[in-house]
């Protein structure tokens, strides 16, 4: 079930969210990525429901 | 690693936004102080720079899962809870509503252990506060009236046998006074899988006001139907003593002075005669076909009369204590009739007392409410003249009590009263509109009270006075009268008679005054009962 979870990874670093989308990709999550909080949180709020860890 | 602040904020944004929604925190290394700063703030959990294998990190993402889901799990429960809570709530409060507007009280018995619940207003009906008393079958069962106790039981077990449909039945329940409450009591069970109930719960509605007054209608019919038949009895039996009296009189007179024996044969006839015809009276006034003169009158007069002639009637051993209110109660009545029922009722209250006591005759006002006449056994609400009839005497047990109106009915030895005292009161009494009611304890004492329908406004009270008969003359007179016997008396005694009077004699008396009185200005003799629009149109 947590395999179709989505995570929303947020770093300023792109090669931490580049190590990490890999990673989590690898294990089975759908990855979204920002560069920072505002960004983050705009990306959160375009989409809210999909956050919720049950998404299916 | 991005700037703190950013990182903090970007925490608290996502917890207002969504609380349940799991933050995990890259923190960089040697700054663990930042990262349990942030799950202070809220975040989750951490993972410290470099980023871990991913194993580790599938392990913290699952963990993290596994506690939103917890999380989540616990707000739903927690809000199930709060939601049932609320319905049981307004559950709970429709079902004291609807009992407190019901007045009933409830009760559950547990029918394995015999322990029962009975709600605050079930204790109150039978007079007692919820301390004072214990809940169970044992206790209620001791309550119940003797002779409905077989039948509640056979109602019960026929209901858990499942041979009736419902539990419901009317019953007398023990007061806390030592009298009886009449409760009707409606039940529903719960049964075990093998259909034997185990719990029955229900209400019990307190009756005892609706029972008196169907108990009251039924006595007022029954009372109405006796006074039909003695009045008719009467009526009739009236005119057939008129026949014997008068040609009594006539063959009297025809007999010689000097024949003893005839003369005391027919003086015995007369005297019979009389004493049938008081008790004809009698049955009429208590059936209600006697001719009333009605006036306005002051009930204080009456009761002033009344006070002076029981002086002479009671012994030196009986007490008498008038009370009037001092108000004016102003009251249409024919004063010797009213003053006949309370001469009854005072005579009655003597015989009661033989080894003394207290007599007390009170007067006052009442206002009867709309709704509650039927209760006093009067017609219509208003103002009313209370006047009650009291003794300290022996009482009466509640069998005579229903009976106590009915001509006939006495408990006195045979010989010692008529049995009419009482209905005479009561038929004069309906008669002016009011009702007499009664009610007595054994050894204490008996009261009747009677409430008259007051004048409203004054009109001055006036002395009542008989009209005089008139006593002879040469007129002619009219005599209309349905019953032939009757008729042919009065005839003969014109005819045959003293005066010589001339005398006619009509079947209609209504046609006879249209077509004659013309030419026959005469007094008028009518039967006053029989045909009563002719009479009054007479």
């Amino acid at each position: 079930m947590g395999h179709a979870v989505k995570v929303l990874i947020v770093d300023d670093e792109e090669l931490i969210r580049l190590n990490l989308r890999a990673v989590l990709e690898d294990l089975g999550y759908r990855v979204v990525e920002a560069a920072n909080g505002r960004e983050g949180l705009d990306l959160f709020d375009s989409d809210s429901p999909a956050w919720s860890w049950w998404t299916s | 690693m991005m700037p703190v602040m950013d990182g903090l904020s970007m925490i608290s944004g996502l917890r207002e936004r969504s609380p349940e929604t799991p933050v995990i925190v890259i923190s960089g290394a040697g700054t663990v102080r930042e990262a349990v700063n942030s799950l202070r703030l809220g975040a989750w959990d951490y993972v410290m720079k470099p980023v871990p294998d991913a194993e580790g990190l599938d392990i913290t993402i699952k963990r993290v899962l596994e506690k939103a889901r917890l999380v989540r799990d616990n707000r739903l429960h927690r809000e199930h809870l709060e939601k049932t809570a609320e319905e049981l709530r307004i559950s709970e409060e429709r079902y004291v509503l609807a009992v407190q507007g019901s007045n009933d009280g409830i009760w559950d018995l547990d029918i394995l252990t015999g322990e029962a619940y009975h709600s605050s207003r079930w204790n109150r009906i039978i007079g007692y506060e919820d301390n004072e008393i214990t809940s169970n079958f044992k206790e209620w069962e001791s309550r119940i009236h003797p002779d409905d106790y077989q039948r509640v039981m056979e109602t019960g077990k026929a209901y858990g046998e499942g041979r009736r449909p419902l539990y419901e039945i009317e019953y007398r329940i023990r007061h806390k006074d030592g009298g009886y409450r009449w409760v009707l009591s409606r039940g529903a069970c719960l049964r075990d899988s093998h259909g034997k109930p185990y719990r029955i719960a229900g209400s019990l509605t307190d009756t005892t006001d609706r029972k008196k007054l169907e108990q009251q209608l039924l006595q007022s019919q029954k009372m109405e139907s006796i006074g039909l038949l003695a009045g008719g009895v009467a009526h009739e039996f009236n005119n057939l003593l008129t026949a014997i009296s008068g040609y009594g009189q006539i063959l009297q007179e025809s007999i010689p002075p000097d024949d003893e024996l005839s003369q005391e044969s027919i003086g015995n006839v007369m005297k019979a005669t009389e004493r049938a015809a008081e008790l004809t009276r009698s049955l009429l006034s208590y059936s209600r076909k006697q001719t009333m003169k009605p006036e306005p009158v002051r009930v204080g007069a009456i009761i002033g009369n009344v006070g002076k002639l029981i002086q002479r009637v009671v012994g030196e051993d009986i007490e008498i204590s008038i009370n009037l209110s001092g108000e004016d109660l102003l009251v249409y009545a024919d004063a010797g009739q009213m003053e006949q029922a309370l001469m009854n009722l005072a005579t009655n209250a003597r015989d009661a007392m033989p080894r003394g006591g207290c007599l007390s005759i009170s007067a006052g006002k009442v206002t009867v409410d709309e709704g509650s006449g039927a209760r006093y056994d009067l017609a219509a609400p208003g103002k009313y003249a209370l006047v009650s009839v009291a003794d300290t005497g022996r009482g009466i047990d509640s069998e005579s009590l229903e009976r106590i109106f009915e001509p006939f009915y006495s408990t006195k030895k045979v010989g010692e009263g008529t049995g009419l005292g009482l209905s005479i009161a009561y038929g004069i009494i309906k008669q002016h509109n009011g009702s007499i009611m009664v009610s007595s304890e054994r050894g204490r004492g008996t009261i009747f009270t009677i409430y008259l329908p007051l004048i409203e406004g004054h009109g001055a009270g006036k002395e009542s006075k008989t009209p005089a008969f008139p006593v002879a003359g040469t007129k002619t007179v009219l005599v209309a009268e349905d019953e032939a016997i009757v008729r042919s008396v009065v005839q003969n005694a014109g005819t045959g008679g003293i005066h010589g009077n001339s005398c006619r004699r009509w079947r209609r008396g209504c046609g006879a005054l249209q077509g004659t009185w013309r030419h026959f200005p005469c007094p008028v003799g009518c039967d006053n009962a029989g045909e009563e629009r002719q009479g009054n149109a007479a």
